[in-house]
């Protein structure tokens, strides 16, 4: 009975030893001597050489600044909540694990409260809800985005007999020409095949999936009703099934990365994938093409564009809470997102612009493929879907590989997965997650997505 | 003070207990504390960033009630594990066996048989991820060549097939440290026992099935039962090799914890957050999934341990 009165005893003092982790960070404050030093993190590697070529002329201009880099190549969500807890956080960094839990608990601060107000006027027409304005202010400012287009290998066309000036535009032709590819593809060694679906990492959905949904009006969220509908993403899986189907998938999709599989492009050994702007530099530095490639608008189901593509990004660079002066380390944010840095950063075909301003004035891009993506006129942001949802079961990246995969009906899975989505919006909306009033958009249109 | 006390006999041993106290606080710190908070963060509701909020059994009730993806991990867990058990064990055993003979070269293969099991898991499964390969896969070239396959296998794509492709790879991994062990075991029994059944007319296999197995005893069951609780706990081949795929047909147990304390859902909706109270649950009933497999296991060999006494 003395042993378990002890151990009682001791695992009471080792709970409560434990109690402080459920505990807050503390923000103390100091007095500025010398230079200040801003802390800056960042999660993007494809621009790397040019944000610490811009950092390094941004304090050479500046003596009273010295912006310190720190790049994270995987894991800055966790590290970044980790150095909150810690007390260690940096002043500004690139990305936030989820920006309205970071807000409400008082880690970030509205830039737009150290900005003056004639910088921020040029960001007004750019706000999107939800992305970079919170509560009606701007926690973080619009400075460039990215698309997604279809990209194809014009010398395989050629050999295959295709015309590299007439990329498919609908699924069918995409099939037809995955066939015609492949069976060609057989004379090469080694053999080549029409079509690249890699999707082991469940993210890329969002590519290949959600983006067809976008131009197709097959959006997976309704904001009039506040509901998820996956649903309408069965013809984009039933494409991609009848692709698979007739053996005209490049072997492995289900066990293959996104890495590997545009390697595996650059190195001629597939006819076409999805890809996003950021692949630009992928083809031309990381993996560097072998061939000609072209880039065309993404396939429909039966040619007809019935939404804008889906532009990403849109808002990036936090001010921290942490921050011991946030006017200063405001500067630097301002420095990355004004005219003379992306101007800079779209001539190098890093990125797009959200002000149309900024590519009027630059020089036309000479990355090899960026005219395809730079032509933004059927591409918008779209408004975010509610966050914090507590998903039970598998999410939607695992259901779609469990369709593909064979282990569930496209239907089946789908509904489930439409269900539990729902569940999780309105058991989010009970407990206050987030302001339904922030996502309803009546009569939103796919065709003019971002209500601004 | 009384001598029966217990600061009584701390302060007698208290060389001892300075001496055990660097291992004692590392347990307490890096193995009880962070166990405790497992167990307390179960009976949260927790994303990682707000402040956790007291959910009951809400965790358990789900995992019980809602969850039918948990009891397929758990299924495929052991179904690999035991899968691969039974090739792995005879196989460490039989290659002990004979490499306990005076053979030449014995010290070579016993080091060649090892080396796989100080080889790092994520480099390994990254080097079996291209003998696997379907396109240019040394595998599936292998196969081709000799025309026993006329198009290229997705080894680990496949339903079905993925599962088996990856208890090879963690055959390869282990059979290597459990032949070692085995040999250690054989090594400790006398040869008497051997010159004595032979002089009574037994035969290779019934010294083998009489004298080898009994008196391995307590070694061999410790042995099965390291390798089934280090099988239960895979988790860095599925991550690397498979991911949990094709669907979630290699999904086991600990990966589907993993995915809950650090899956971010799809890029770019952000709408689904980790669960850490949700995971914690998972992972407290892991344990004891994992601790009544052992015991029962335990239970059951306990004639081995006797053989010994």
């Amino acid at each position: 009975m003395r042993k378990i009165t002890l151990a009682i005893v001791f695992l009471c003092v080792v709970m409560l030893l434990a109690a402080p982790v459920f505990g807050g960070g503390k923000k103390e404050a100091a007095a500025p001597d010398g230079p200040v030093t801003i802390q800056w993190w960042t999660h993007q590697r494809h621009d790397l050489s040019y944000v610490e070529m811009m950092m390094e002329e941004f304090n050479r201009r500046r003596d009273d600044i010295n912006v310190v880099l720190t790049s994270y190549t995987t894991g800055i969500d966790e590290a970044l909540n980790l150095a909150f807890e810690a007390g260690t956080a940096p002043d500004t960094v690139s990305i936030l694990p989820d920006a309205r839990a970071y807000i409400d608990m008082g880690r970030v601060l509205p830039i737009e409260d150290y900005l003056p107000a004639d910088f921020m006027a040029k960001f007004q027409d750019y706000r999107i809800p939800n992305v970079n304005t919170f509560d009606g202010k701007f926690y973080t400012l619009p400075n460039v985005g990215h698309n997604f287009r279809f990209v194809y290998n014009r010398e395989f066309f050629e050999a295959a007999g295709l015309d590299p000036d007439r990329p498919p535009r609908t699924f069918d032709e995409v099939i037809e020409y995955a066939e015609i590819l492949t069976e060609h593809g057989r004379s090469y060694s080694p053999r080549k095949y029409g079509f690249m679906l890699p999707i082991v990492e469940t993210w890329i959905w969002y590519q290949y999936a959600d983006q067809i949904g976008a131009v197709s009006g097959n959006w997976h969220f309704d904001y009039e009703e506040l509901e998820f509908q996956y649903m309408n993403h069965k013809p984009i899986l039933e494409f991609y099934m009848t692709l698979r189907d007739r053996g005209v998938v490049f072997p492995g999709g289900l066990s293959l990365e996104n890495d590997p599989a545009r390697a595996q492009f650059s190195e001629g050994n597939v006819g076409m994938m999805l890809a996003a702007s950021w692949d630009i530099g992928v083809f031309n530095d990381q993996f560097p093409a072998n061939h000609e490639w072209g880039v065309a608008h993404l396939p429909t189901p039966d040619g007809q564009r019935r939404g804008k593509g889906q532009m990403g990004g849109g808002g990036s660079f936090w001010l921290t809470s942490v921050a011991e002066f946030p006017e200063i380390a405001a500067q630097w944010l301002a420095f990355m997102v004004d005219d003379e840095y992306l101007i800079g950063y779209y001539e190098r075909g890093l990125g797009l612009p959200v002000r149309p301003e900024i590519a009027q004035q630059a020089d036309t891009p000479a990355a090899y493929g960026f005219p395809g993506f730079a032509d933004t006129e059927y591409d918008d942001f779209y408004p975010a879907t509610p966050p914090g949802l507590e998903l039970e079961g598998p999410d939607r990246g695992v259901v779609y590989n469990q369709i593909m995969a064979g282990q569930v009906g496209v239907e089946e899975g789908l509904r489930d997965l439409d269900r539990r989505m729902n569940n999780a919006l309105q058991e989010a909306l009970s407990r206050d997650a987030f302001d339904p009033d922030d996502f309803l958009i009546p009569g939103w249109d796919p065709m003019n997505p971002n209500v601004r | 003070m009384k001598k029966t006390s217990l600061v009584y006999k701390i302060y007698k041993h208290r060389v001892a207990y300075l001496m055990l106290s660097p291992v004692i606080v590392g347990f307490f710190v890096f193995t009880l504390y962070p166990q405790v908070w497992v167990l307390s963060l179960s009976f949260f509701r927790y994303d990682g960033f707000r402040p956790p909020t007291w959910h009951g059994l809400q965790n358990f009730v789900r995992l019980f009630q809602r969850d039918p993806l948990w009891w397929r991990s758990v299924w495929n867990t052991f179904y690999f594990s035991f899968g691969k058990l039974a090739i792995e064990l005879p196989l460490a055993l039989i290659l002990a066996v004979v490499l306990n003979r005076n053979l030449f070269g014995r010290n070579f293969f016993r080091g060649l048989f090892f080396l796989p099991h100080v080889t790092s898991t994520a480099i390994m499964a990254l080097v079996f991820y291209f003998i696997y390969s379907p396109y240019q896969g040394i595998l599936n070239g292998i196969l081709g060549s000799l025309g026993i396959i006329e198009e290229p296998i997705d080894w680990l794509g496949t339903g079905g097939i993925a599962m088996i492709s990856t208890m090879l790879v963690s055959v390869w991994q282990n059979f290597g440290i459990n032949m070692v062990l085995f040999l250690a075991g054989l090594q400790a029994i006398p040869d008497d026992l051997f010159e004595s059944a032979e002089i009574d007319g037994a035969n290779s296999a019934q010294r083998f099935w009489y004298i080898t197995i009994p008196a391995l005893g307590r070694m061999l069951q410790v042995i099965v039962m390291l390798a089934i609780i280090g099988s239960l706990k895979s988790f860095d081949l599925f991550r690397v090799l498979t991911g949990g795929g094709p669907g979630t047909d290699t999904m086991v147990l600990m990966l589907y914890i993993f995915n809950y304390f650090f899956d971010r859902g799809a890029l770019g909706s952000g709408a689904t957050v980790p669960q850490f109270g949700y995971a914690s649950a998972l992972g407290v009933v892991a344990s004891v999934i994992i601790g009544i497999v052992t015991g029962a296991y335990l239970w059951w060999s306990r004639r081995l341990g006797d053989n010994q006494r």
